[in-house]
């Protein structure tokens, strides 16, 4: 325990020489968190799970997909040819399945203003707690989709939206609130933006990635497409569907395949892998260039830091084996104080990244990746990291204090 | 005259450098009898400190014995010997080397961590041993708050906390002025006449060498001098 303690207080032997150990171990872990934050998301993103796998309906030739509903109705409508086929597959049920729409908004008539802009997905509302990722079991009562179809406020049919709270923050507005928003992706047939009109009706959970998203029922997107005889009237950029099993969906896929050759079905996990496969080698280099060369830093770094606090405390060290220290002990004593740096430096990392992302709203946004919240497993990584790095980098230095000879220090023949 | 403590016989010490070998001891004997304070004295590179550090178990002889007690130290291991040491040998130095983050108590209390003692008995013996260098009213001080005398008297209480056989102290007034160095070198006649402990001192200074009870002087390695009948002349008296 004494030991411990001469360790702590020998921190503050050099000041700056520990502040600046520490912030660079710091700093580098809270890089080598937000890092593992991405890979970790994105591995599982595109890892295959084994039950209730999401399969992704697709436009074959053209990206951004896009592609008439009427292929979901043929999946999904008793009688139809690829019904009747689909029906036959253990695990497949065509209720869970949703359709998604990609709308752009602003609420700037100028639309110069880019803090005005906000992107929904048009969708079916009783299927955001169901077929959502991330929401899992969110409105469980189909009370939320019940009032986005009849928003209480405003009156009117299916005008009502969900959006998540940095999002309704961002845009300066609330729930209850009814306002006028511009669609800048969608058309009329004159090529004009739409005017339509909203009533927020719930907010998505905030510590989720849902906390900028934003739901709207495709019902309303569909009528006023309608009425303004949109040439994008009747077209969908996504399908979803749920299956039990991964063979029910690669049956499923085989069915829709051989059937609608315009479109194209696959797990979500292989629409993830597939969409970043031209991100690969740079996933490749991140994981194994640029994490290993961060440990290789941070162990430079408090190798550097030890082996000068070693050199400088020869005498001390000497000092302690002629008081009756032995060779582990100083070896301990030197470990500990680099131990000791990686492990506060570390923690420090990680929790202030955790924080900073999941609490205090900074987001690290990637391609279509709004956010990557840190999991709680970053609290573990980041002093994990600096203890190994401080391990690794005070172990020389340690082992030359261990071999410290006392008369070599006081060397002097009197 | 009481049994010796400290025997060394026939010691040989010498160092290589390339092919050449130094020799810095030869064939040195010597007694050192329990309670007795004995000054090395010799011009520079006689061998002084080695001997000290070969007697303190700091280093090994190439050739000879050294017994301090029934231990005989010349035939230790680093361990073993780091472990004697926390028990046996009381160090002195020229320049304190204490530790700047500790106080004045906590330097003191350092040897004592080594020993399987109660936090209680640890307290005990540190207070004890800083009340005999009259500094009791500086426990908590730092060195850095200390003066050079003090800080050499937070040094000897830190060599005698651990109740050792033998104090060994390498010129330890020849950091401090006159006056300073004239209370320490009381201390330490004072410790061995009160405690009856064992002191060996290297120094070069006659008058430092004047308040010990034998002087033994060494030239080149070898014992040219031993003034063992200084004690009845009026030494260290």
């Amino acid at each position: 325990m004494k030991l411990l303690v001469l360790i702590f207080k020998n921190l503050f032997r050099n000041k700056v020489r520990s502040a600046l150990t520490a912030m660079s171990i710091f700093f580098l872990v809270a890089v080598f968190t937000m890092i593992m934050t991405v890979l970790r998301f994105l591995e599982s993103a595109m890892a295959d799970k084994e039950k209730d796998v999401k399969s992704i309906i697709t436009e074959r030739y053209r990206i951004p997909s896009r592609f008439d509903r009427r292929y979901m109705e043929e999946i999904v409508s008793p009688g139809s040819t690829v019904n009747d086929q689909l029906e036959e597959i253990d695990g497949f049920d065509p209720q869970l399945h949703t359709i998604w729409n990609f709308v752009g908004f602003t609420l700037d008539e100028t639309m110069k203003d880019k803090d005005k802009l906000f992107f929904c997905i048009a969708t079916l509302p009783e299927k955001i707690g169901v077929m959502t990722d991330g929401l899992e079991g969110f409105d469980p009562d189909g009370r939320l989709a019940e009032l986005m179809r009849k928003p209480p406020r405003s009156g009117i049919d299916n005008i009502g939206l969900l959006m998540g709270p940095e999002r309704m923050q961002k845009i300066g507005k609330r729930v209850g609130d009814v306002f006028k928003a511009i669609s800048i992706s969608h058309r009329d047939s004159f090529g004009q933006p739409i005017p339509m009109e909203f009533e927020i009706v719930g907010e998505l959970p905030g510590a989720s990635r849902w906390a900028q998203g934003c739901f709207m029922d495709i019902e309303y997107l569909d009528r006023v497409l309608k009425d303004k005889k949109s040439d994008q009237d009747g077209k969908v950029n996504l399908g979803w569907f749920q299956t039990a099993t991964p063979q029910a969906a690669a049956n499923m896929a085989g069915v829709i395949e051989n059937y609608l050759n315009d479109i194209k079905c696959e797990t979500a996990s292989s629409a993830v892998s597939r969409f970043l496969e031209p991100f690969k080698d740079l996933f490749w280099g991140v994981k194994y260039l640029l994490v290993p060369s961060i440990f290789v830093v941070m162990t430079v770094i408090v190798a550097n830091a030890i082996s000068i606090t070693v050199r400088e405390r020869r005498k001390e060290i000497a000092v302690l084996k002629v008081l009756g220290f032995n060779a582990r002990q100083v070896l301990t004593l030197v470990l500990g104080e680099g131990l000791l740096i990686g492990l506060i430096a570390g923690s420090f990392g990680s929790a202030l990244t955790f924080f900073m992302v999941n609490a205090a709203g900074i987001k690290i946004p990637i391609g279509f990746f709004p956010v990557f919240y840190v999991p709680p497993e970053a609290l573990v990584w980041g002093p994990l990291a600096g203890l190994f790095t401080a391990f690794v980098g005070s172990l020389f230095p340690a082992l030359s204090a261990r071999s410290v000879k006392v008369v070599d220090v006081f060397s002097k023949v009197t | 005259m009481s049994r010796p403590i400290v025997r060394v016989q026939h010691v040989h010490k010498y160092f290589t450098r390339g092919s050449e070998q130094i020799d810095v001891l030869m064939d040195l004997s010597l007694d050192v009898e329990e309670g007795d304070f004995v000054s090395l004295m010799g011009p520079s590179g006689s061998g002084k400190t080695t001997l000290l550090n070969l007697i303190a178990g700091l280093d090994t002889p190439s050739e000879g014995e050294i017994w301090v007690g029934d231990d005989l130290v010349s035939s230790m291991t680093e361990e073993e010997l780091a472990r004697w040491r926390t028990r046996n040998i009381g160090f002195i130095f020229q320049f304190y080397h204490l530790l700047p983050v500790l106080t004045a108590y906590e330097n003191v209390e350092m040897p004592l961590l080594l020993l399987p003692l109660s936090a209680s008995a640890r307290r005990r013996q540190v207070l004890t041993a800083l009340e005999l260098v009259g500094l009791s009213d500086r426990l908590w001080h730092r060195p850095g708050q200390l003066s050079g005398g003090q800080q050499q008297r937070v040094g000897i209480a830190r060599a005698i906390v651990t109740d050792p056989t033998l104090i060994v102290a390498d010129e330890p007034t020849g950091d401090l002025d006159a006056k300073s160095a004239d209370e320490i070198l009381r201390l330490l006649n004072e410790l061995q006449r009160s405690l009856r402990k064992t002191i060996i001192m290297v120094t070069h200074d006659p008058h430092a060498a004047e308040r010990s009870r034998r002087i033994v002087r060494l030239e080149k390695g070898r014992l040219v001098e031993d003034d063992a009948a200084f004690a009845s002349l009026g030494g260290a008296s």
